[in-house]
């Protein structure tokens, strides 16, 4: 379980207060008007923006301390999720190990994983090259190979036109099924993910949030 | 680590400054007080080295200020030519334009005079004072002259109330800026001075120290200058105005230039072509007769220039990683580039003339000095670079728990290697062409090209001195050509 109690974190003139709680294996979509904070969320529960008051936990670990790398979280952000200088292959080999270099058996596993995204054909080109769709992929494929408990989606799709967005969808779903992965996604199209979400988190103002199952 | 190695360069600023702080203190000179300095002499020298300064200054703003305003007019296609050109200006070898002047101006008038000095002053400066004045107006945007029209503001009006503003707002910053280089300026003067009248605080230290060898005198010399520069700097310059820096990302346009900027072009290319054509035609009126010592003093430029290269590229680099610019380290930063570098060089070679180390250290200390006077003209290109990676790829790299080696090397140094080589020959084109650091703390025996210039110009061989000028120039430019080549391949790599 994912357990957000009373957390209250400050932007500039805004103030932001989530109580909620994510069951494991299921699918939140946030959702609400812009400006009410829900990029935020996100970011405070990574630990770039950090909380006044209030915890964090997973599965009853308090996580309010604990480091970006050290939280079972995976991410996809709005856009810059590929280091576009670097090649395909070096950008999957970060979601194996932070440093970069791989071993024989993680060298394997990340030619497994583009043979299964279809990016294999991809590996040598520099990310920048990519199309938004390959571009997906490869950010979809380093978070399969990160293979963290929790992944947290901030509209990665947003910018592709909607078949893609479907796709991208398919993607996270069959991840979230294999790997039994925790999803909070934050999304404008609620319509589009209502089938694969289990609750929605809604926004009513910053500082107060509804849930209820989707 | 990145944190440490960012520490680094303002290590060794700090040092610098000590070592050359003790070296005036401890200076192995003898005689009378200090007080004794206090004379007529020195008067004549402190007032000459403002009057040359402030008409440098003064004509490098006025001449400026009407050739910006008609390039900034609006955007046009061929403005990152004009605007390299005019960078140019800023670091090509000084004595270049020396020369220059001294070929186009010797039949007009007596340019081994304080108007000679004021001239040269103006062709290294009106260029840089014209991008910074045109960089300020640059922010007055299309959107607001259309606004204005709309309102019905006639030409008076939209000059008086968009565009004077910025104007006042950056003169001062610009002046100051001028105002210091010309006041810290030695070679124009030391070879353009014409006669002891015209000598300022940067000569007078050279030739307190290597013609009279009164080292106690160089030190109360150095010590007025660099104060007197410090005050300044720290009274009335700020370093967020100043814009040091040469972007060399400049966003392509599509307009062409209007009448009155072509008519602009015109005449600053005229004007500026004027000493390098002069140079050109002085150089080629004699076949080469070459010196005995071109060899020596050519290997020893090179091997200078090159070492300055890497270490000014070395240390900008270090700096360019630090996540905090804060107040004193820019000012740290800028500060070198505007104090005094003979103090710093005067106070280093009585260091080690004190501790008898002083012509084993020469080769060092150049490149040392020169890699500093270097640093702050290519931290800015760089640092952008890598606070634009570090924006974008932060998050990502966190996430990823990404250590700090394997973010230095994924991240950071691909973002600026594309701009290393050129960072480095800025560097070695700067060092290269330096006449002041090299003349003060070499011996007799040790030469390097723009020493060979200045020796030749002091036995009246002008046109040998503008051959070699000549060569300094042409390899100045291989050397940028080079940069520019090796950095789009690593660009598009």
């Amino acid at each position: 379980m994912l357990e957000v109690q009373d957390l209250v974190c400050r932007l500039g003139t805004h103030r932001f207060h989530w109580n909620f709680s994510v069951p494991e294996q299921s699918f939140l979509a946030v959702t609400g008007p812009s400006g009410l904070g829900k990029s935020s969320l996100l970011n405070a529960l990574l630990g770039f923006l950090p909380s006044e008051s209030g915890r964090i936990c997973w599965r009853q670990q308090d996580l309010s301390h604990a480091s970006v790398a050290a939280r079972p979280f995976g991410v996809l952000f709005q856009r810059d999720n590929l280091f576009e200088h670097l090649s395909v292959e070096k950008n999957l080999s970060l979601g194996l190990s932070p440093s970069g270099r791989l071993s024989g058996v993680m060298q394997e596993q990340l030619l497994e994983a583009a043979r299964r995204f279809q990016i294999d054909d991809l590996l040598k080109k520099r990310a920048g090259a990519l199309s938004g769709g390959q571009q997906q992929r490869v950010a979809l494929s380093r978070v399969f190979l990160q293979n963290r408990p929790v992944l947290l989606l901030d509209e990665p799709f947003s910018s592709l036109d909607p078949g893609l967005r479907r796709d991208g969808l398919d993607w996270v779903q069959e991840l979230q099924r294999e790997q039994k992965t925790t999803i909070v996604m934050v999304t404008h199209h609620l319509a589009e993910v209502r089938e694969a979400a289990s609750h929605v988190l809604e926004g009513v103002s910053s500082d107060q949030w509804t849930q209820y199952p989707a | 680590m990145i944190q440490r190695l960012a520490f680094l360069p303002t290590a060794v600023i700090l040092l610098t400054l000590a070592l050359a702080g003790v070296g005036l203190i401890l200076h192995p000179g003898q005689g009378g007080a200090l007080v004794s300095y206090f004379d007529a002499w020195f008067l004549q020298i402190l007032k000459f080295s403002v009057l040359q300064a402030t008409l440098s200054a003064v004509g490098s703003v006025l001449l400026a200020v009407p050739f910006a305003l008609i390039l900034a007019t609006r955007p046009f296609r061929q403005q990152w030519l004009i605007q390299g050109l005019m960078n140019l200006f800023f670091i090509m070898p000084v004595l270049t334009v020396v020369l220059g002047v001294v070929a186009v101006f010797n039949d007009w008038f007596r340019v081994f005079s304080l108007t000679g000095i004021v001239v040269a002053h103006l062709y290294l400066n009106v260029p840089y004072a014209i991008r910074l004045f045109w960089e300020r107006l640059s922010q007055y945007s299309q959107t607001h002259a259309q606004v204005a029209v709309t309102l019905n503001m006639t030409a008076w009006q939209r000059f008086r109330v968009l565009k004077l503003p910025i104007l006042i707002d950056a003169f001062r910053p610009i002046f100051v800026l001028i105002f210091l280089m010309c006041f810290s300026s030695f070679t124009v003067v030391l070879t353009l001075s014409g006669g002891p009248a015209n000598t300022n605080l940067e000569v007078a230290v050279f030739q307190s120290l290597k013609l009279d060898f009164d080292p106690k005198g160089a030190a109360f010399y150095a010590f007025f200058h660099g104060l007197i520069a410090f005050l300044i700097l720290f009274f009335l310059g700020r370093r967020d105005q100043f814009g040091i820096e040469f972007n060399r990302l400049t966003e392509r346009q599509h307009a062409t230039a209007t009448d009155t900027q072509w008519l602009a072009i015109a005449v600053l290319l005229f004007v500026l072509s004027l000493p390098l054509f002069g140079l050109t035609v002085d150089a080629l009126s004699a076949p080469f007769a070459g010196s005995s010592r071109f060899g020596q003093a050519l290997t020893t430029s090179l091997l200078l220039a090159l070492g300055s290269g890497v270490l000014a590229t070395v240390l900008a680099l270090c700096r360019s990683l630090s996540k905090q610019q804060g107040r004193f380290t820019r000012f740290l930063d800028f500060g070198l580039l505007v104090l005094p570098m003979m103090v710093i060089t005067t106070g280093l070679l009585l260091l080690t003339l004190k501790l008898h180390i002083a012509f084993k250290m020469t080769f060092f200390l150049i490149i040392w000095l020169n890699a500093l006077m270097a640093m702050p003209l290519i931290i800015t290109p760089l640092q952008s670079r890598i606070q634009l990676y570090h924006r974008r790829y932060q998050p990502l790299a966190e996430s990823l728990g990404m250590p700090a080696r394997t973010r230095l090397g994924l991240i950071y140094l691909p973002a600026v290697l594309p701009l290393l080589p050129w960072a480095m020959v800025l560097s070695m084109v700067l060092s290269i062409g330096d006449l002041g650091v090299a003349a003060l703390l070499g011996s007799a025996q040790f030469v390097t090209l723009p020493i060979l210039i200045y020796q030749a110009m002091g036995s009246y061989q002008l046109v040998l001195a503008s051959q070699l000028t000549l060569i300094l120039l042409v390899i100045c430019a291989v050397l940028l050509l080079a940069a520019e080549w090796i950095g789009g391949r690593l660009r598009y790599a």
